[in-house]
C-alpha cells in the first residue's frame, strides 16, 4: 500500500526523468541542427553572399567585362578622365563589398562550430547522468571558451587570412580611389588637393632634418670637443 | 525549509543584476568624461620639438637614484598606460623610490607627420630629449625605460648612441618580430601572423592611401586579438563593475587609454610593419636608421629586460631573443606574470615591476 507523500513522489521522479529525457533530445535535435546548418548551409550562404553585388552577380559576364576595360583600358586624349574615375570608384565599392561579404562568411564560421560542440558538451553532461547545477554564468563561461578557441584558431587559418588581406587591399584600393577623385573635384575647383598637402611636408620634413643634421654636427664636434 | 531550484536561483540572480544596473546606470549618469582622468601625476614641461615634448616629473620622495631616467612610450597608444591613475601607476610609484624621472610625449600625430621615420625618432627626437636631459642635470650618461615599441627606440638608440646611455631598461619590448612561431600559445602573436601574411605593397598601400596607419584601425586590430573579451566587456563583463564607482572609474579611465589611440606617422610605420614585423631586420643586424646599421652587439651597458608571461601582443620569446644577442655583460631578464597591458594596469602587477626597475637601478647607479 503507498501513500499519497509516495505517489507525489514517484510522479516528481517519472517527470523528471521525463524532463531529462526531453531535454537529451533537444539538445541531440538542437546539436544535429547545427551540424547540418554548418555542413549544408554555410557553403551556400558563402557563396550566395559573394554574389550580393553587381559585380559578382555577373562574374564572366558582360558588364564586369565591361566595366574591366573602361577602368584598366588605356587612357584617351580627348575623354574627360574623370568618368573613367567614377567607373574606377564604383568598381572599388563593388569589389570592397564583396570581399567584406566573403570576409564575413570566414569570420563568422566559428560561431556554427561553437553551437555544435557546446550542444555536444551539454548532450554528454545529460547522458552521463551528471547533474547539471550551472546557472548562466558557467553557461557563458564554458560557451565563451569554446568560442574563444574556435575564433582563435580560424584568425590563423589560411582562408581567414586570405580573406583579411583581400578585405584590407579592397577597401585601402577604395580609399585611394576616392582621395584620387576627391583630388580632381578640389583641383577643378582651385582647391589645394591632398597631394598638394603631402608635398608640401615632405619637403618641410625633408629640410627640417637637413637643417637638423647640421645643428646636430655642431653640437657633437664642440661637445666631442669639450669631453676630449 | 525547501530548497532552491536552479530557476529560483536565476530569478534571485537576474533580478540582482538589473538591480546592479540601475544603480550603474545611476553611477553613469553622474560621471562626465572629464572626471575620468589619466596621467595625473604632476609633471613639468621642459621642451617642445615639433608635436613631441619632454616633461620633468615633479619629485614625491627624497631622490634615492642619481642617474635620470627617460620613458618612452611607442607610436601605437600613448604614455599613460604607466600613469592610468594614482594607485595604478609605473610613473607614480617609481618617484615615489626616489628615481628622477623624465617623460617624452608623442602628442598625436596626424598627416602631417606622414614623412616622420623611425630615424627621426630615434636620431632627432630622443637625441635631443637625452642631451637636454643631460644638460639640465649635468650628467654625461642617463637611463632609457622603453615600453614596447619604445624599447626597440631605446635599443636602437643604445646602440648608435651608446656615450649617453648608463642603462637600458626595457618592457615588454620586441625584437626578434618572428620568434612567435614557436610559441605554442594560439592567442598569442596575432599581430605578428597577421602582418606576415600580407605583402609588402599592401603596406605601401595603406601609408600611400592614408598617410598613417589610423589609430581606430589599430584598436579594431587590438579588439580582434582577444574575439571574446571584446564581445563581452560591454555587456556581461561589466555587471559586475558597473555598480561600484570605483571599480567603474578603473573600467573607465582603462576605456579612456584605448580611445586615445594616435596615428601611427606613415613612413615609420611602414618601417615597423615591413622592415621590423615582415623581414625581422633588428634582430639579423640588418635594420639601418640615419644610414647606419643598429648592432645589438653595440648595446654593451647593463640591460633590464621584463616580460610579461602571457603577452598576446609581444609573445614572450619576441623579447627574449635579446639576450642571444646584445652586447652587454650585465643583463638580467624577469618575467612577470600578466599580460601586454596588465603588467601596468592590472591591481595584482602593481609593485612588482616597480619594486624590479627601482632595485635594478638602485644597483647599477653611482
Amino acid at each position: 500500500m503507498t501513500t499519497g507523500a509516495e505517489n507525489a513522489t514517484e510522479k516528481t521522479s517519472r517527470a523528471f526523468e521525463e524532463m531529462a529525457e526531453f531535454w537529451k533530445s533537444m539538445v541531440q535535435t538542437s546539436g544535429d541542427a547545427g551540424k547540418a546548418w554548418a555542413d549544408s548551409i554555410m557553403p551556400l550562404l558563402s557563396s550566395r553572399m559573394a554574389e550580393a553585388n553587381p559585380l559578382g552577380a555577373t562574374q564572366g559576364g558582360g558588364i564586369a567585362e565591361a566595366i574591366r576595360q573602361l577602368v584598366e583600358g588605356p587612357k584617351l586624349a580627348d575623354v574627360w578622365d574623370i568618368d573613367r574615375q567614377l567607373i574606377s570608384l564604383s568598381a572599388a565599392w563593388f569589389e570592397m563589398r564583396q570581399r567584406m561579404a566573403s570576409y564575413q562568411v570566414i569570420a563568422a564560421a566559428p560561431w556554427a562550430k561553437t553551437f555544435e560542440r557546446y550542444n555536444a558538451a551539454l548532450a554528454a553532461e545529460v547522458t552521463d547522468g551528471e547533474k547539471r547545477k550551472a546557472g548562466w554564468r558557467k553557461d557563458f563561461a564554458d560557451w565563451s571558451a569554446i568560442a574563444n578557441e574556435e575564433m582563435t584558431k580560424n584568425q590563423r587559418s589560411e582562408e581567414f587570412l586570405a580573406a583579411q588581406r583581400d578585405l584590407l587591399r579592397a577597401a585601402l584600393t577604395l580609399r585611394a580611389q576616392q582621395q584620387q577623385f576627391a583630388d580632381t573635384v578640389a583641383k577643378s575647383l582651385g582647391y589645394p588637393t591632398l597631394k598638394d598637402f603631402d608635398e608640401l611636408t615632405r619637403q618641410l620634413a625633408e629640410l627640417r632634418r637637413e637643417l637638423r643634421r647640421r645643428v646636430r654636427a655642431d653640437r657633437d664636434r664642440y661637445t666631442n670637443g669639450d669631453l676630449a | 525549509m525547501a530548497m532552491d531550484t536552479p530557476f529560483d536561483e536565476f530569478l534571485k540572480e537576474w533580478s540582482d543584476n538589473i538591480d546592479k544596473v540601475r544603480t550603474g546606470a545611476g553611477l553613469l549618469s553622474k560621471i562626465r568624461d572629464a572626471d575620468v582622468d589619466v596621467g595625473t601625476t604632476p609633471k613639468t614641461l621642459i621642451e617642445r620639438r615639433d608635436k613631441v615634448e619632454l616633461f620633468r616629473y615633479d619629485p614625491i620622495a627624497e631622490r634615492s637614484v642619481d642617474t635620470p631616467v627617460l620613458i618612452v612610450y611607442g607610436l601605437i597608444g600613448r604614455y599613460t598606460m604607466a600613469d592610468l591613475q594614482p594607485d595604478r601607476s609605473l610613473v607614480r610609484s617609481l618617484l615615489a623610490k626616489g628615481i628622477d624621472l623624465w617623460l617624452i610625449d608623442w602628442g598625436q600625430p596626424g598627416r602631417g607627420e606622414r614623412w616622420l621615420t623611425i630615424d627621426d625618432y630615434v636620431d632627432d627626437y630622443i637625441d635631443e630629449a637625452v642631451e637636454r636631459i643631460c644638460a639640465e642635470t649635468g650628467h654625461e650618461k642617463i637611463t632609457l625605460l622603453g615600453i614596447c615599441e619604445g624599447g626597440v627606440f631605446t635599443t636602437c638608440y643604445a646602440a648608435l648612441h651608446p656615450r649617453r646611455v648608463k642603462n637600458l631598461v626595457l618592457t615588454i619590448t620586441p625584437i626578434d618580430f618572428h620568434a612567435d612561431v614557436d610559441d605554442p600559445a594560439l592567442h598569442r602573436g596575432f599581430l605578428n601572423v597577421w602582418i606576415r601574411s600580407l605583402e609588402a605593397s599592401d603596406i605601401d598601400l595603406m601609408v600611400d592611401a592614408l598617410g598613417v596607419i589610423p589609430g581606430e584601425f589599430m584598436s579594431s586590430v587590438f579588439s580582434l586579438m582577444t574575439p571574446m573579451r571584446s564581445i563581452a566587456k560591454y555587456n556581461v563583463d561589466l555587471i559586475d563593475t558597473v555598480d561600484d564607482r570605483d571599480k567603474l572609474m578603473n573600467f573607465l579611465r582603462m576605456e579612456k587609454w584605448l580611445a586615445d589611440r594616435p596615428d601611427h606617422p606613415g613612413s615609420a610605420g611602414r618601417q615597423w610593419l615591413h622592415d621590423l614585423y615582415q623581414e625581422n631586420k633588428l634582430i639579423k643586424g640588418e635594420f639601418a636608421l640615419s644610414g647606419r646599421k643598429v648592432d645589438l652587439g653595440a648595446v654593451k651597458m647593463p640591460i633590464l629586460n621584463v616580460f610579461a608571461l602571457d603577452d598576446h601582443i609581444v609573445p614572450p620569446n619576441c623579447s627574449k631573443a635579446l639576450g642571444q644577442k646584445a652586447g652587454s655583460k650585465d643583463y638580467t631578464e624577469i618575467p612577470l606574470p600578466g599580460g601586454h597591458v596588465g603588467l601596468f594596469v592590472s591591481s595584482r602587477s602593481q609593485g612588482g615591476l616597480t619594486k624590479n626597475i627601482a632595485d635594478w637601478l638602485t644597483a647599477r647607479d653611482g
